[in-house]
């Protein structure tokens, strides 16, 4: 067993993986440890129900049609087919509308007509000065280090839907949606698809806006056959370029010598027979700030990175985390809005929205004051894959609809974080999400065969990075938004972090985008023909060819 | 993608899987066809939510004996053997009860609690098997069988033990284990269900060179550390390494065959179908799939199609179900401590007229019989349960039963199959009453054959243990010793010598005669075939 490695990556998350794909093809010699025996537990398709429905249990769309990942790392060379979907997204409601969005923008246009023409008018032309300069957006945006110059970058981004710098640096999601417009259907709406994109939240000053106006900036796809052949892929490319993958290989500890990372220190109930790894270069915590800590001790951090250590011990884990009920129905679910827009049944990510705008604000203060039953059925994630991949319909016609809801985790007035393991109160919220299903699916009851959900505690069973259930590393928000994130880069030399930075560790694999640049950097091993200097072609390419692809369809 | 190999090898379950990684490791460019996303096949285990559920094999006989192990070093490559100290609890009316220990010694004294005097009839039994598994039985799967007369004439010659060898082959499970002349009928059930849980009928003639074989390996049984897919993890990487190629979701179409010879395989994968050519293709797959499925009717033989459309799946398979839970182990608070430490825990026979009845019943499709035995893989090895929450214990329970392929095996009847058994093991362990349960996946005969296809209509064996279908006769004379009829073609799945379990022995065999016909370089024997040979149980290797 070879023990000895340039760099040292803790944990296979998606980014992590990711990370040590770049800097594997960049010619170092990498290893990454993963203390379970499965690699991106949050990008996992299991066949939940064991009825041969393959289902994504947490990441369900792929963002990394935005990413310059891609194209760097070949992934559809390494077996990640990527699914565009002709119905990408969309909102329902149970009165029986639904407002769906097109990559055609006339197309999605023409839905928005439908409630308020003037906010048609708007969306077209914020749209597309949006998406005109979405490449630069997202390359100085999301893809690079948070900076002073960035943020500048961030609060002028108004002036493309006409804001001043100064109004728009100060506005949340609300305010930016209430002055751009004017129908409660569309604001609802738009602020759903903002919501997604986890780059902070809403209801923040600031952030809030730039949250929504980026929102705009994404894009998305369906990987054929699950999500989990992201991570097959990321794998595959990792190993082909010379990376060691060691599972169940939890890590016990980081080693130092002389105020330096110099590898790592396996727990005993590894499977391998050795447990110190060494690395020359760098050791990379892809896990979240709390799990950082306590495997870097407090020592090192203490004594050369003061400031560090302080935000590592504040750091915030609380905040939005996913309680997701599955739905195993006899075939597809027959939305009752098909009537208002028979293409609902075709869409890939259709989100429950608020049922009024009211609503869309007051459930925010309900996810501030850990009012677990009131933030219930306000917004969830409905993801219903099968209607764009085939390969996950058996013969026999099941379908799988997902429905993931954000909970504040703390719930204090039930008793804190144990509660997630309560039957009464976790049965409870899955029987609310079974009934907004059954509000909006006509035959819902007929049609269902069996239901189960993960909470939070389920998903921090699965990820232990994810302390208290949050899936992204820690609130993304307020002090931990932006420049309040944590660094790639520490000040002790070979340390460096992939998760809790920015952007947020998810399936457009920003974080270990950042991340690996950094490291790159300064091991001088950045100057390679493929690491592409204007890395958002691949995105543009894409972007062309999704709407030729809708252009001649519709 | 390469459409060029020097081998084929369909299916990565653990026999293709040893096959691919000898033939790599002998410098042949393999590529291994599974049609499942993930290799391992019988091998499988799946984390949901921090639980990891072997969804089949979970108990290694073999173990360290598995001749891949010492040969690609897999120790080094993360395959870890946990052989737990108390090995099987029997569990009996008014609390009494039989632990069987990894150490004979253990096992002996509660044999003698239980029923003064059986203790040395324990003994003799045991220092038989022993002897009889490491003389012959144990080596005899790491070589081509022998035609039956010439493997008896072998025996006699080799001496008492021998003879004893091949009368004990001509029993029945039930008439082996009677043969020892227990008094107590509890100690005769448990080590008849020993014996026959996974797959053997209790009264199944010719099969009895069997019982020393699981009676032996069951009180040394085996996890691998981190789920058993490990070990399937650690040979894709050895054959990888070894610059093979693993084609994962990828449906086999056809068994391509020119002239009486086989030159490929035509498959089907994301890229749409593509023909596949090497001059040795290795089939795992069972004999239907292989002679009936994948070629043409005029390419087979009227003897090869016969055979396998008269191939006879056992009478029962296996339901089992892998639970998370919240809460602790179950404690069988009647019986002794060790009870609570074992790897596997039986509950529900008394007599071995109980182990017979419930297979007779499954048989003929009833299934209302409460008997089993159940197990909690996280007692020995905490990669099991996410033990950073801190909300536990966490643990993960495992039942298996023998159960029928024809009956209802709806959602709503599995579920309240796998209740009534979870009650039935909260009989002896009343905490698991308190305990939460986070997850449950259960597998009923229908599951295993649909995630595990070659299995079919459950069959964990790849067809039934019959004198007609064991060893030289398995599938068929004319196959069993790996080549088939076709040039090219050699079968190498459990429904060859020596069957089902995760021994890789046809995986093995099939690899050396491959290497042997294409004049590759074989890794020297294991050194229990060596001696087995030396002493003469098994034809010296220039006779084979």
């Amino acid at each position: 067993m070879k023990r000895d490695f340039d760099v040292i990556v803790v944990g296979a998350g998606i980014n992590g993986l990711a990370c040590g794909a770049y800097l594997a093809r960049a010619g170092l010699d990498v290893a990454v440890a993963e203390a379970r025996n499965e690699c991106g537990p949050f990008a996992l398709t299991e066949d939940l129900f064991g009825a041969g429905v393959p289902v994504d249990t947490h990441a369900g769309v792929c963002f990394i049609t935005m990413s310059p990942v891609l194209g760097d790392l070949e992934l559809d060379r390494f077996g990640l087919d990527l699914i565009f979907p002709r119905v990408p997204t969309g909102t329902v409601s149970k009165d029986g509308s639904n407002l769906i969005y097109y990559p055609d923008i006339e197309r999605s246009c023409q839905e928005i007509a439908r409630f308020s023409p003037r906010d048609a008018r708007t969306y077209r032309e914020t749209r597309q000065s949006i998406l005109q300069r979405a490449v630069e957006i997202l390359e100085r945006g999301v893809f690079r280090a948070p900076s002073e110059e960035g943020l500048e970058y961030l609060w002028n981004l108004g002036s493309l839907v006409g804001f001043s710098p100064d109004d728009f640096r100060t506005m949340n999601g609300f305010e930016y949606l209430d002055l751009l417009f004017e129908h409660e259907k569309v604001k609802c709406s738009l602020l759903g698809q903002a919501a997604i994109g986890i780059f902070g939240d809403p209801s923040e000053k600031g952030e809030g806006a730039v949250m929504a106006l980026m929102g705009q900036a994404c894009s998305f796809a369906v990987p054929r056959g699950g999500m989990h052949t992201l991570v097959h892929a990321l794998v595959r490319c990792f190993r082909h370029h010379g990376g060691t993958l060691l599972l169940n290989a939890p890590v016990e500890h980081v080693t130092f010598e002389a105020g330096r990372p110099t590898g790592v220190e396996l727990a005993e109930r590894t499977v391998l027979p050795e447990r110190a790894l060494r690395a020359r270069h760098a050791v990379v915590m892809h896990v979240s700030p709390p799990v950082a800590l306590q495997l870097l001790g407090d020592d090192p951090l203490q004594e050369h990175d003061r400031a560090l250590w302080r935000k590592m011990n504040d750091w915030d884990m609380t905040g939005h985390c996913a309680f997701t009920s599955y739905a195993l129905l006899r075939g597809p679910a027959r939305w009752a809005s098909r009537h208002w827009n028979p293409d609902i049944q075709e869409c890939a990510f259709p989100l429950r929205a608020w049922d009024s705008w009211e609503h869309a604000k007051r459930s925010f203060q309900y996810a501030k004051n850990d009012e677990v039953f009131g933030v219930a059925g306000d917004v969830g994630e409905i993801y219903q894959l099968g209607a764009v991949d085939p390969s996950r319909v058996p013969a026999s016609g099941e379908t799988v609809l997902v429905y993931e809801v954000e909970y504040p985790v703390n719930m204090r007035r039930h008793g804190g974080l144990p509660a997630w393991d309560r039957r009464e109160i976790t049965d409870r919220l899955h029987d609310e999400h079974l009934q907004d299903l059954r509000d909006m699916i006509d035959d819902f009851d007929v049609d269902l065969i069996d239901s189960m959900y993960f909470t939070p505690i389920d998903n921090w069973r699965r990820n232990p990075s994810a302390v208290l259930g949050h899936e992204l590393g820690g609130d993304v928000s307020g002090a931990q938004w932006y420049e309040g994130r944590m660094p790639n880069r520490s000040a002790i030399p070979g340390l460096y972090f992939s998760q809790g930075v920015w952007p947020c560790s998810l399936t457009h694999l920003g974080s270990a985008y950042t991340t690996a640049c950094a490291i790159a950097a300064d091991l001088e091993v950045r100057d390679q023909p493929w690491w592409k200097s204007a890395p958002m072609q691949r995105y543009l390419e894409l972007m062309l060819e999704r709407e030729q692809t809708a252009g001649g369809s519709a | 993608m390469n459409t060029s190999y020097d081998a084929i090898v369909l299916g990565a379950g653990p026999n293709g899987l040893a096959a691919a990684a000898y033939l790599s490791a002998a410098g042949q460019r393999v590529a291994v066809i599974e049609q499942d996303v993930e290799t391992g096949g019988g091998l499988a285990t799946q984390e949901l939510s921090g639980y990891r559920l072997n969804h089949h094999a979970t108990y290694m006989l073999m173990a360290e004996l598995l001749p891949p192990y010492r040969d690609f070093g897999l120790r080094e490559r993360g395959v870890d053997f946990i052989r737990p100290k108390v090995q099987t609890a029997f569990l009996f009316e008014r609390q009494q009860s039989l632990l069987l220990y990894s150490d004979p010694a253990g096992s002996e004294a509660s044999v003698e609690a239980l029923s003064p005097g059986d203790g040395a009839r324990f003994r003799r039994m045991y220092d038989e098997f022993e002897q009889m598994c490491e003389a012959f039985l144990l080596p005899a799967s790491y070589v081509p069988p022998l035609p039956p007369l010439d493997q008896t004439i072998a025996l006699d010659q080799a001496g008492e033990l021998g003879r004893r060898i091949s009368e004990i082959s001509e029993m029945s499970p039930r008439e082996v284990i009677a043969s020892y002349e227990f008094r107590d009928p509890r100690i005769e059930a448990a080590f008849l269900y020993l014996a026959t849980m996974f797959g053997l009928e209790a009264s199944e003639g010719g099969i009895g060179f069997l019982v020393p074989i699981y009676v032996s390996r069951m009180m040394k049984a085996a996890l691998v550390r981190g789920g058993s897919h490990q070990l399937a993890s650690a040979l894709r990487r050895t054959i990888e390494e070894h610059a093979g190629e693993i084609l994962t979701s990828t449906a086999l179409q056809e068994i391509l065959v020119r002239e009486e010879r086989a030159i490929g395989v035509r498959v089907l994968s994301r890229d749409g179908a593509a023909e596949l050519h090497a001059n040795t293709v290795v089939s795992t797959l069972n004999p239907q799939q292989t002679f009936l499925d994948l070629m043409p009717r005029d390419r087979v033989t009227a003897l090869l199609s016969d055979t396998a459309a008269a191939w006879e799946w056992e009478p029962t398979s296996l339901f089992l179900f892998n639970q998370g839970i919240v809460g602790d182990p179950p404690i069988y608070e009647c019986y002794p401590d060790d009870a609570s430490r074992a790897l596997m825990a039986v509950m529900g026979y008394e007599t071995p007229n109980d182990v017979i009845e419930h297979q007779e019943a499954v048989a003929a499709g009833d299934r209302s019989h409460l008997a089993g035995h159940g197990s909690v893989p996280s007692l020995f090895d905490p990669l099991m349960v996410p033990d950073h929450v801190p909300f536990g214990p966490h643990h993960v329970l495992r039942w298996e039963c023998c159960a029928p392929y024809e009956a209802d095996w709806s959602i709503e009847a599995s579920r309240e199959f796998a209740e009534q058994r979870y009650d039935f093991w909260c009989r002896y362990a009343p905490n698991l009453k308190q305990a939460q349960s986070r997850v449950r996946i259960t597998w009923t005969p229908r599951d295993i054959e649909t995630h595990l296809p070659t299995m079919r209509r459950g069959s964990i064996k790849h067809g039934a243990y019959t004198s007609l279908q064991m060893g030289y006769n398995r599938p068929l004379p004319e196959c069993s010793g790996y080549r088939t009829p076709i040039a090219g073609l050699y079968l190498a799945g459990s429904s060859v010598h020596p069957g089902g379990m995760v021994t890789m022995g046809a995986g093995y065999n099939a690899a050396r005669v491959v290497a042997r016909d294409i004049g590759a370089e074989l890794l020297p024997e294991p050194e229990m075939v060596r001696q087995a040979r030396e002493r003469g149980y098994l034809e010296s290797e220039e006779q084979a």
